[in-house]
């Protein structure tokens, strides 16, 4: 009986944080924008390449 | 001379014949259609992000048809303090931030090149671009960057960049949103620690469970579910209360019923530790419900995002005028610093700030927004302007008398929402059914719960709580909104986009389309129809000699002579002379040509011209040598290409086609015969058209409105439902019920057959539904519905109604897809 009840609240323990956890990612903004993430570690990925392809250079 | 298969670097479109742009990229010599894409092509190699091409999957438009003006648009403007407030967000001491929207994306490369270059920008501390919205937030900093440079920056590389304000409604429905996630989340996590105890007490109530566990694990259940009810279902729970109040049926009120005796009835079995508990129907149910709502919303947010990608959001400046007197003291101020009794001046292409009155100069002005009407108005000293007009010909000076809140345009739209709010509504078939349904299980409650009495059942009460539960219309409540949502899907791939999402059911039942003529069924701008000569010149040589003299004038008829002559070489012309309203002329190899209208022509030629060759349904112009006429050309506005084949169609589905107009009986019948459409009604001012529907609607007509002026706006909003065209003005789009988003009138055909599909699905979902609701009731009236039965029902009726609806986003695939992008 003990140990059933220590799980219970171990679980509701648990289930709290992760709805704690799952505020703050709410609030930082992460599924605002569900698309532009994937394809964005792509394009940086090839970024290397092009420096040394075109004369890169910065602005004032 | 190039080949014809030659593309162009940037845009990738064929480089018309006759044009050698050549632009320089690296070492090698590239070929462009336009002076716009070359400029842009040099300024993304000159940046380092040449890699964009590689990256790109999609293609640019030519960068000459997004702006109009070289260089691109004067961005001063957002240098502006009154436009930085609105914009602009204070990070610290140096750091500002503000929300963009750019328009033009077409693939994810375009964020990439957008946020790579800003990002070399000095003083630019953060760039992202969200592909989705179309929103790009900058941080930088005020003292090293000003951001008419960033808003620049975005220019030079071919995209069109504006402010990003919305409305209070829009940043309420994204608070929602949010909100919406939240309380969906919750009820995920706190329903599966509910279901993971009710899967051990299906398990005790099938080999038998300790009494204390079951109370346990009963109690825990409750404690688990009161934030499900008290925080996750409160939209759910507000609904019906408003619906109580107001007396109106929607599918809440049973739904919070359901809800409310499930609980109950749990908490009392929990309590005197007898009977069933249903916690873990409950938290499945409210996981449902918010996760239906929240896709519905997700899609009728994406359709507000695309109504407002397709309309220019630049903020709007005047030419203020310091001293009236003189003209070249102007200062560009943004259009919300424009007073009553400032004096502004209005170059040709520009737009008229305010509602005023011209105090010098003459043009003409093209009021379409306002009236609708085709042709440019003539308006001189004294005379009034609209506010939103566009001046078309030369430079005016106006006093404004009005700003916009009092203006016409803003009368307009006022009406335009007073309309919108008598809208007759078509019930849906789930709100007749819920208005009925709540009155109907109580009294079969009632009848069970005396039947068992009455036969002496100490059960009785646990036999009616289970008829409550089993009562509850969870798919009964989903058959509407997620057959909408998935038909809102499948439009927007057809090309049109739903702004409310109800109006399908409206569209399904239309028998009457009601038409609009200009910038509708045509597409509001004038093309060339007929050359005939008279002279000893050819053809060829008047269209050289009309193009070249109206090359720099912005007259629709210049236009019009210019997009048919684009690609000719054009003469060398002096002593170039615009009169105002009348015509143009200039000489050429030393003889003096004269193009205008007849009267401007006749005061100038010796021989006048003849009324037998003028004869024409449509605008004319003359062009003439100093001796004699040489040519009159003839102009019609051009009909969209799929217009006649679209009244065809609509005639086989025994639609009605009327056709709406303010303008001439002529000009009206041309079109009627072209289409073939039968029933005409021209030279309709707004309120006789707002007559004509409201006559239709009492005839029991099921009308649709198809237009794109503000002038339509009020009987727009009063008809069933509501189209507008791709180039209506963005109040119109706003306002009404669908959007096409390409020129082409065909999706107004695919949209009605998926709103007819849509209906069968939904009167599908809802007897389904039906069925499965009073199977369970009699199961659970006659004795006993376990609560795993009770759960398994309720879950597995709810999928196949998705499923069911999710039929509907497989449409668009058996017909031909428009991008909307």
């Amino acid at each position: 009986m003990e140990v059933v009840l220590l799980l219970l609240i171990i679980a509701i323990v648990a289930v709290v944080s992760m709805g704690w956890i799952f505020f703050k990612t709410l609030q930082s903004g992460q599924y605002d924008d569900l698309e532009s993430p994937a394809h964005r570690i792509l394009m940086d990925d090839e970024t290397m390449q092009d420096e040394d392809e075109s004369p890169a250079k910065k602005d004032d | 001379m190039l080949s014809n298969d030659i593309a162009c670097y940037h845009c990738g479109e064929k480089i018309p014949p006759g044009v050698r742009i050549r632009t320089k990229i690296g070492n090698t010599e590239e070929f462009v259609c336009c002076n716009g894409c070359a400029a842009v092509a040099e300024f993304i190699h000159e940046s380092g992000l040449s890699g964009y091409y590689r990256r790109r999957t999609g293609r640019p438009k030519p960068i000459d048809k997004i702006f109009t003006k070289h260089p691109f648009t004067e961005t001063e403007v957002f240098d502006d303090e009154l436009i930085q407030k609105e914009i602009a967000r204070k990070l610290n001491e140096t750091n500002s931030e503000a929300i963009f929207m750019v328009g033009e994306l077409h693939c994810p490369a375009c964020v990439w090149l957008i946020e790579n270059r800003l990002k070399k920008l000095d003083g630019v501390t953060g760039a992202s671009m969200n592909f989705a919205t179309h929103r790009l937030q900058v941080q930088w900093n005020v003292q090293q960057v000003k951001l008419s440079k960033i808003v620049q920056t975005v220019q030079s590389l071919g995209y069109r960049i504006g402010l990003y304000n919305p409305s209070t409604f829009e940043v309420a429905v994204q608070n929602q949103r949010k909100k919406l996630l939240q309380r969906m989340g919750i009820a995920g996590l706190l329903g599966m620690q509910v279901m993971i105890l009710a899967v051990a007490l299906y398990f005790g109530a099938w080999s038998g469970i300790e009494s204390e566990f079951e109370q346990l694990f009963e109690r825990f259940s409750l404690l688990l579910t009161i934030p499900i009810l008290m925080y996750c279902a409160t939209p759910i729970f507000r609904g019906a209360l408003r619906d109580i109040r107001s007396f109106s049926a929607t599918m809440d009120v049973p739904v919070a019923l359901g809800l409310t005796f499930a609980f109950v009835g749990s908490v009392y079995a929990t309590i005197a530790d007898s009977g069933e508990v249903y916690y873990d129907s409950i938290a499945m149910f409210v996981f449902f419900q918010l996760v239906a709502r929240f896709f519905e919303q997700s899609a009728q947010q994406r359709t507000s995002d695309t109504v407002r990608k397709l309309t220019s959001f630049i903020p709007e400046t005047a030419n203020l005028l310091e001293d009236p007197k003189d003209i070249n003291s102007t200062n560009i101020v943004p259009v919300v610093r424009i007073k009553a009794n400032d004096f502004v001046l209005v170059r040709p292409g520009d737009r008229v700030p305010a509602d005023g009155i011209i105090v010098e100069g003459a043009s003409e002005l093209d009021e379409s927004i306002v009236t609708g009407e085709t042709y440019p108005r003539l308006r001189g000293i004294n005379e009034p302007v609209i506010g939103g007009s566009y001046n078309t010909s030369s430079p005016i000076i106006v006093k404004i008398l009005r700003v916009s809140s009092e203006s016409v345009l803003a009368g307009i739209e006022r009406l335009v929402e007073q309309a919108s709010l008598s809208k007759p509504r078509i019930m849906g078939l789930a709100d007749k059914i819920a208005s009925v349904f709540s009155p109907a299980v109580i009294l079969i409650a009632i009848g069970v719960a005396l039947y068992w009495i009455q036969s002496g059942d100490s059960q009785w009460l646990a036999y009616t709580i289970s008829v409550l539960v089993v009562a509850c219309p969870c798919a009964l409540s989903l058959a509407t909104p997620t057959a909408l949502t998935a038909a809102t899907r499948s439009l927007v791939q057809l090309g049109i986009l739903v702004t409310r999402v109800n109006a399908i059911q409206s569209l399904a039942s239309t028998n009457t389309i009601l038409f609009d003529k200009t910038g509708t069924l045509t597409t509001g701008k004038m093309v060339l129809s007929r050359t005939r000569t008279f002279g000893a010149s050819s053809e060829l040589d008047c269209l050289k000699i009309a193009a070249s003299l109206s090359a720099r004038s912005n007259h629709p008829i210049s236009v019009a002579i210019q997009n048919t002559t684009e690609n000719f070489d054009k003469l060398k012309v002096e002593n170039f002379q615009i009169t105002t309203g009348a015509g143009v002329s200039g000489e050429i190899d030393s003889t003096n040509y004269y193009l205008g209208s007849r009267q401007y022509v006749n005061s100038h030629v010796k021989c006048p011209a003849r009324n037998s060759c003028l004869a024409s349904t449509g605008p004319i112009a003359i062009l003439a040598s100093e001796s004699e006429i040489l040519c009159v050309f003839e102009f019609q506005d051009h009909l969209r290409s799929d217009a006649a084949k679209i009244i065809k169609t609509l005639k086989a589905q025994n639609i009605a086609s009327v056709l709406v107009t303010g303008d001439q009986e002529a000009e009206a019948y041309r079109i009627a015969q072209q289409t073939g459409i039968a029933k005409v009604y021209s030279e309709c001012s707004p309120n006789d058209k707002l007559n004509l529907v409201k006559e239709l609607q009492k005839n029991g007509s099921c009308v649709a409105m198809v237009g794109d002026g503000l002038n339509d706006g009020p009987v727009m909003a009063a008809a069933h439902t509501s189209v507008a065209s791709v180039e209506a003005s963005h109040a119109i789009q706003v306002n009404s019920d669908f959007v096409l988003t390409s020129s082409r009138l065909q999706p107004l055909i695919s949209a009605r057959r998926i709103a007819e599909s849509t209906q069968r699905v939904i009167r599908q979902n809802i007897l389904w539904a039906i069925v499965y609701n009073l199977v369970g009731i009699t199961l659970a009236a006659s004795g006993y519905v376990p609560p795993v039965v009770a759960a398994i029902g309720m879950s597995a009726s709810s999928l196949v109604v998705v499923y069911n609806s999710l039929r509907l986003t497989r449409e668009p695939t058996q017909a031909n897809i428009v991008s909307v992008n």
